[in-house]
This record gives structure tokens, sequence and C-alpha cells, in this order.
């Protein structure tokens, strides 16, 4: 599949059937508007017209008409979710368009998702798979096309809900529900908050940077200890940089040491502690 | 100075159980055999350790909905009732067993302890134990610290950080409230932390929290004392982690003392044991049999072949294990010090309910503990937390890694299959919460009443435990049921603040049965 690029459609050395395109467009572009499509500026030609062919067919438009904004669900294609009044049991959807993501441990990865009526009526109407794109963006300040990589997974949109395997901890995520257009191109849905996976080792950074309190540079008069402006604003109003020391020996010892015991402990090597508080509550099942 | 100091912090905390639609509730058993097994034996021997001039420090974290709890009198009245069905039992439990001397000195035991229950909860408290719990602290033994609201597990809560603050908010607000003055710590529901957490503690005023070791061990930059002492985050408040080692010599299941073989076993309740039409009105009123608090056997070992208890026996090794967890500790902070240029803190935060209700000895055990570790030595001394940051100020500044005590450590417990569904309704919850503030910040009357409201049902279906019991599918269908019932009681009540119709008789029945944090004003969680 290639990819069209987006300027194929107005090269300069032909004004007469860039000027024709450019009207074309500009229709195009006027109908897309009136259906209310969303980023048609961006479409290529041949995504405006695949974006505005459907809609021509269904509805077909009558001037005096006002303009709709969005598609609006007929008896044939009803809401997904009709308006509850009653409070019986929780909803299946809240009738928003949103993907969420959390992080449930160093490798795994949550997300949940919901619709809008009116979103669910457009992604049955397409009928096109939907794949989750997990975007790295570990600092850097997502823009949508600056990630520093990213994966797609096919997902079943009615399970609402994902979890999502990874192969590296300490990263920022973000992710789009979306699909691919016949054009090659990936559209997005919705896109989800950014994220932080915890980290899954002993940090890499050693420097070592002491922090007094307000309260500590009175006790000892001020003077005992150089303290220079605060970075913190109010409670950690005094702060001076350690030196920097390479590890002693036993040093290293005490952190491996360490390691391996919280290695144990995130591997379940003690069984969840706070479980025991439920655990009392439970009748006996050990005796027969 | 001694070698190394020792941080006991206990952790109390129920989830909100409370039914006045029913005159009898089976889960509401959690609150009054918590108070029988584990909080009114905790407050006699910190009492007798004061009596006995005893100086020691410890560290107590009362979650918000304990303390509601506590100073509930429909709870205190349907305590009583349940103590005083209780003390019938062991009276013809003693009549019962008035043959078989082995039984009959347990059954006396337990008589014993139930009246003194009754009296002490009746005629000393007062029916409150919150006023006792902040005598203690005036008498500078305990250090009193809240947790979150409803014990609101923060990590996930945080998709919506108006979720997370609602929690801390009304936790602080209420503490001020009951205890007259601001906590200085907070405890983090299931130890769960992630980095930008503390700017929400640091907002409420918290000086210092608990994580699990590895949100110490993995702290970025590397903590020169490893988990040994606090780090202050960024915002400068202190993080402090919880010691392995002291924590497996008492939780674990295998190498754990509450496993001890002469320790009582929990699973052979009478409850269960005796015919049905002896203990029938003792038990559910439908005839389900409960635990019932009176249990004859000890551990014995891996066998159904139990043997009877013996209280003087179990209390030996109370004080032996004691001994042992103490020697253990003055070995670890001795060869801890040999790395550090100042003395090792090693913190052992522990479920309060864990002692007395689980371990039946274990609030002995901590008595011992205390006596051993004050009379006997000098090389480990009792600390909190707020006493380490007056006597060591000065800290590395680190930022701890995201982590929870829970099993794998992370967030495993609290989302997966069966429990995940929840938080998409929590998070809506909160941001329909939020926005519904921020439209009426000055509301009067019913509205406000409603909103008011609104803010205690979102922190009631915030609660932790609910996704925890459906993960371990005991009572899951209770916490389903309480959760949806949260979730829902939230929904209508803002569908109707936002219609501008409020149902008052509904809104009433609510507060009252819903009522903790009964002073709780919706205007302080505006941001």
């Amino acid at each position: 599949m290639t990819p069209i690029r987006r300027k194929s459609d107005s090269k300069p050395s032909r004004p007469k059937s860039g000027r024709r395109a450019g009207g074309r467009r500009a229709e195009l572009l006027a109908k897309a508007k009136s259906f209310g499509i969303k980023g048609r500026h961006r479409m290529t030609l041949p995504q405006l017209i695949r974006a505005v062919e459907p809609n021509r067919k269904k509805r077909p438009i009558v001037t005096a008409a006002p303009i709709q904004t969005r598609p609006v669900p007929t008896a044939a294609t009803p809401a997904p979710i009709p308006p509850k009044q009653k409070y019986d049991d929780l909803p299946w959807s809240y009738g928003e368009t949103e993907l969420v993501l959390m992080p449930v441990d160093p490798f795994l990865i949550h997300a949940y998702w919901d619709f809008s009526p009116e979103d669910w009526e457009t992604i049955q109407r397409h009928r096109r798979p939907v794949v989750l794109r997990v975007y790295d963006v570990t600092m850097i300040e997502f823009d949508g096309a600056n990630a520093h990589h990213y994966f797609d997974l096919p997902v079943t949109l009615e399970t609402q809900n994902w979890y999502v395997r990874l192969w590296s901890a300490e990263k920022s995520l973000c992710a789009d529900l979306g699909w691919w257009l016949p054009d090659g191109s990936f559209q997005t849905l919705v896109r989800s908050n950014v994220i932080q996976t915890p980290r899954a080792g002993v940090s890499i950074f050693d420097e070592v940077r002491w922090v007094g309190t307000q309260r500590a540079r009175r006790a000892r008069g001020g003077g005992s200890i150089r303290l220079g402006p605060a970075r913190t604003r109010r409670f950690a109003a005094d702060v001076w940089r350690g030196r920097r020391e390479p590890l002693q020996k036993e040093q290293l010892a005490f952190w491996k040491r360490l390691e391996e015991e919280a290695a144990g402990l995130t591997a379940g090597g003690i069984a969840g502690l706070s479980s025991l508080r439920i655990r009392t509550m439970t009748p006996p099942e050990t005796e027969a | 100075m001694p070698t190394g100091y020792l941080s006991l912090v206990l952790h109390c905390h129920l989830p909100y159980v409370r039914h006045p639609e029913h005159d009898y509730f089976l889960e509401e058993n959690w609150f009054y055999e918590a108070l029988t097994d584990t909080y009114l034996p905790l407050l006699e021997v910190f009492e007798a350790l004061v009596r006995d001039g005893i100086p020691f420090r410890l560290t107590l974290s009362l979650s918000p909905s304990l303390i509601s709890m506590m100073a509930d009198p429909l709870l205190q009245e349907r305590y009583l009732r349940h103590l005083n069905r209780l003390i019938e039992l062991s009276e013809r439990e003693l009549d019962r067993t008035r043959h078989q001397p082995d039984f009959h000195a347990v059954a006396r035991m337990y008589h014993e302890r139930f009246s003194q229950s009754r009296n002490r909860f009746q005629n000393r408290y007062g029916r409150n134990l919150l006023p006792a719990f902040r005598h203690l602290e005036e008498q500078g033994v305990l250090e009193i610290i809240t947790a979150a609201a409803t014990h609101g597990y923060l990590p996930l809560l945080s998709v919506r950080p108006f979720g997370v603050r609602t929690q801390i908010r009304a936790a602080v607000d209420y503490f001020q409230q009951m205890m007259g003055r601001s906590p200085e710590g907070l405890w983090l529901p299931e130890c769960g932390y992630y980095p930008g957490l503390d700017s929400v503690l640091r907002e409420a005023g918290i000086r210092f929290f608990f994580v699990e070791t590895h949100g110490l061990a993995y702290a970025q930059p590397r903590p020169r004392y490893g988990i040994y002492a606090p780090v202050y985050c960024p915002t400068g408040v202190a993080a402090f982690a919880r010691d392995i080692e002291s924590s497996k010599q008492v939780w674990s299941a295998e190498e754990g003392y509450p496993g001890d073989y002469f320790y009582r076993e929990y699973y052979r309740d009478i409850g269960f044991e005796l015919p049905m039409d002896t203990i029938r009105p003792y038990i559910h009123p439908d005839g389900i049999r409960i635990n019932t608090g009176i249990k004859y056997y000890r551990i014995t070992g891996k066998t159904n072949d139990k043997q009877v208890y013996n209280p003087s026996r179990a209390i030996e090794k109370a004080a032996e294990h004691a001994g042992n967890f103490l020697f253990n500790r003055q070995r670890q902070v001795e060869h801890l010090a040999s790395t550090m240029d100042r003395p090792p803190l090693l913190v052992a935060p522990y479920d309060a309910e864990l002692y007395g209700h689980w371990w039946f000895e274990g609030p002995e055990w901590i008595n011992m503990l205390i006596r051993k570790l004050t009379c006997d030595q000098e090389i480990v001394e009792l600390i909190t937390p707020s006493d380490y940051l007056e006597k060591f100020p000065v800290n590395q500044e680190a930022v701890p890694s995201a982590s929870s005590w829970g099993n794998k450590g992370y967030s495993d417990v609290w989302l997966n299959g069966s429990n995940d569904w929840v938080w998409r309704h929590l998070h809506k919850a909160a941001r329909r919460l939020e926005e519904m503030i921020n439209k009426h910040p000055n509301a009067n009357g019913t509205t406000r009443r409603a909103l008011n409201q609104a803010v205690r049902e979102l922190l009631l279906a915030q609660s932790s435990d609910w996704p925890f019991m459906m993960k371990t599918g005991q009572q899951s269908e209770y916490a389903v049921k309480r959760f949806k019932d949260h979730v829902l009681r939230f929904t209508r009540l803002a569908d109707e603040i936002e219609s501008g119709s409020v149902d008052e008789g509904w809104l009433k029945e609510l507060e009252e049965r819903d009522n903790l944090f009964p002073d709780l004003d919706y205007r302080r969680f505006r941001i």
C-alpha cells in the first residue's frame, strides 16, 4: 500500500488542473463541513471523496435544511445506549468518547474506553478493524507524530478494555484507538491520557542531594550547614548539594542484597500482606 | 545514642459497614470482632505500659472510616448488644465445658475477656474508643496519624486527580475535627504511591507517609541509606520505607510467628462446630454459621487433629517470639550501622487487625516487645517518624518509585480481570463531581446537602476494600453490591442536582444511612 501524498493533486506546473482540483476540493470541503467531518482540511482529495461519499449516499443534501453538525442516528440505527433514568444497575456506557490508560505494573498496562452514541454509530457504519496504538512518549512533549516508537494491537471494541504487555519499564506511554484508512493513513478516533509506568529496578542515578528543613536550620542555629537557596517552595526551604562519590564496596554489597529482596517482593515473594485483614473475616476453609 | 531505631506502625482500618436498614447485618461483625479482638486489647496493652511507667513511642494510623464507625451511636449500641450475646454464650460455654477442665479453662478466659471488654467499653471509655487513643497520644506514647478518607487506592484514582484530592482532604479535615489538630502523617492505603502524590499530601499539610520497600529501594536518585532512612520528596514530604526483614518475621505465613503451633487456631470456631440447636441463638438469624470468637484449639500442626489451647503456654511463646524479634533487630541494626554514618531506622508497619484478631496473642507480643525494648537493652530504640525527622532533619532528596504493598508490589491486586470494571465508574464520578462543585460554588439548602452527600457517596465507592474483595473472591458479592450502590446513589444525586429537583425524602434517607463524616462540606473540595 503506497500512501498518497497530500500535494500530488496540485502541482504548480499545471495551474489549470490545479485550479480545477482546487475547485473540486473546495466543493468537497463544503460538503464535508455540512456533514460535520472533522479534520477535513488535512485530508487528501481521495480521502475527502471517501469521507463525503457514504454521507451522500445516505442523506442527500437538501439545501434548505439546517446544517447538522453530527450524523443523527435514525430509527434504523438506534443509539446503542438509550438514556436511562433508572438506577438499578451501572450503565454500560456513559455516552462520552474517551480512552484511559492505567499502569498495572512496570510491564503491564490497562486501557478502557467509551464512545458517544454518535461515535459508536460512525464506527459501526464503517466496519473497519480498530487498533490500539501505543506510543512511547518518554521525556517528550507528544504532538501526535514525534513518539520514539509505537506499536499497534488489534482490539475488540465491545470489550471496552484491554491489557497490554510491555517489554520495558519506566516509560511514558500514550495511546490512540484508531483505524487504517484505505489510503494507508492512520486515523485517530480517540487519544488517551499519558501515563508513567513504574521503575522495575534500582535507579541508575546515584547523585546525592541532601535537603534540610527550615526547622533543621533553626535547630542548628543556622550556621553549621551551608544551606543554599530553596528549589522547592515552602517546606524544603534549604538545600545543599552533596558531593558525588563513587559507591564503596560495602555499599555495592548492601545494594545488591536490597535489590534481591525487593525483586523477591515484586515477584510476590511475601504473599500480599494486606490481605490478612480480609482473610480474617472469612469462614473456615482449611478444616474439613 | 542507640545503634539503631525501630518504628512500629499499626495501621487500623475497616471499610465503612453500617446498615441501619437491617436489624442484624453480617458484615457489621467485622467491626465488632475487631473491637473485641484488636482495638480494645491494644488499648489495654498501651494503658498497662503507661501505668507501669514504661516509656515508648508507637505510631498508630486510624483510618477516617474506622473513626467514623467508632464514633457512631448506632454501631456503639449494636456492639454492646453483640457483646452481651457473646457474654451469654461464654456463660453457656462455662456450663457446657464444666466436666472438661482443659476446655473449661479456655472458656473461662473468654468469659473474663468479654466481660472485661464490656466493662471497659461501656464504663471506662463511654462507648467511644477515640478519646482513649487521644489520651494516650497526650501522654506521649502514641503518635496518631490518618489515612486516606475511605482507604481509596490512590495510584489508580489519580487518573482524575480530583478523586485523590477528595480522599486526602476529607481525611485531613475529619482528623482535624475529631482530634483537634492536623495530622502529621498519612497512611497511604495499601502503601500505594505514585510520583506526584506527595504534592497532594504537601498541599494538605502532611509531613510524612510510608511506602513499600521497593518504593524507596527503586527511588531516584538511589537513596544513599537504602530503606534505612527516609527521603524527602521534591515537595519536602518525607517517605519512610517498610523494612523487609522485620515484616517477614511477623507477616509471612510460613516463617512468621503467628503460625506457631502453640498459638490459637483461628479456624476452629464453635460457631461452626457446635450442634445447630446449641449455637443457633448466637449465629446469623437465618441459621448461617459464623465465627463467634470462641475457639478452643491451638494450631497444633498441619493436622486436623487439634489440641486444646493453653493460654499461659501461648503467652510464654509470645514472650519468646518478642525476644527473638528484638534479638534479630539488634543484629540487623548492628550490621547496618557499620555501613551507615547515622543510626539505621527500621520501619515495621502492620495491619493492626493482624494483632488479636488473626494472631490472637499479637497484642501480648507487642506488650512483651515494648517491655523488652525499653527495659532490657539499649541497642534499638523505639521512635516515631515525627521524632526521627526532629532528630535527623537533613535527609536525601529523592522521588520514590510507584509501588504498593499488594501482591507483586504494584497495582495488580486492584486492577485485574475481576475488578478492572470499577475504575471507569470512579473516574467518571470524580469528574462529574468536580464539574458540579465548580458549577455550584456556594449552594445552599437542599442542593448543598445533596452535594455533600454526593461527596460521601463517591468516597464510599472509592474504598480500596471493594476491588480487593472482588479480587480475593471472599464476600465479593457484598463488595460488588456496595460499590454499585454508592455509584448509583451518586449518579442519581448528580442527576437530581443537575436537573434542580432533589428528592428531599430520599436525600434524608441517604444522609441517615451513609452518614460518615457528618460535617463534611463540599466547598472544601473546590480547586
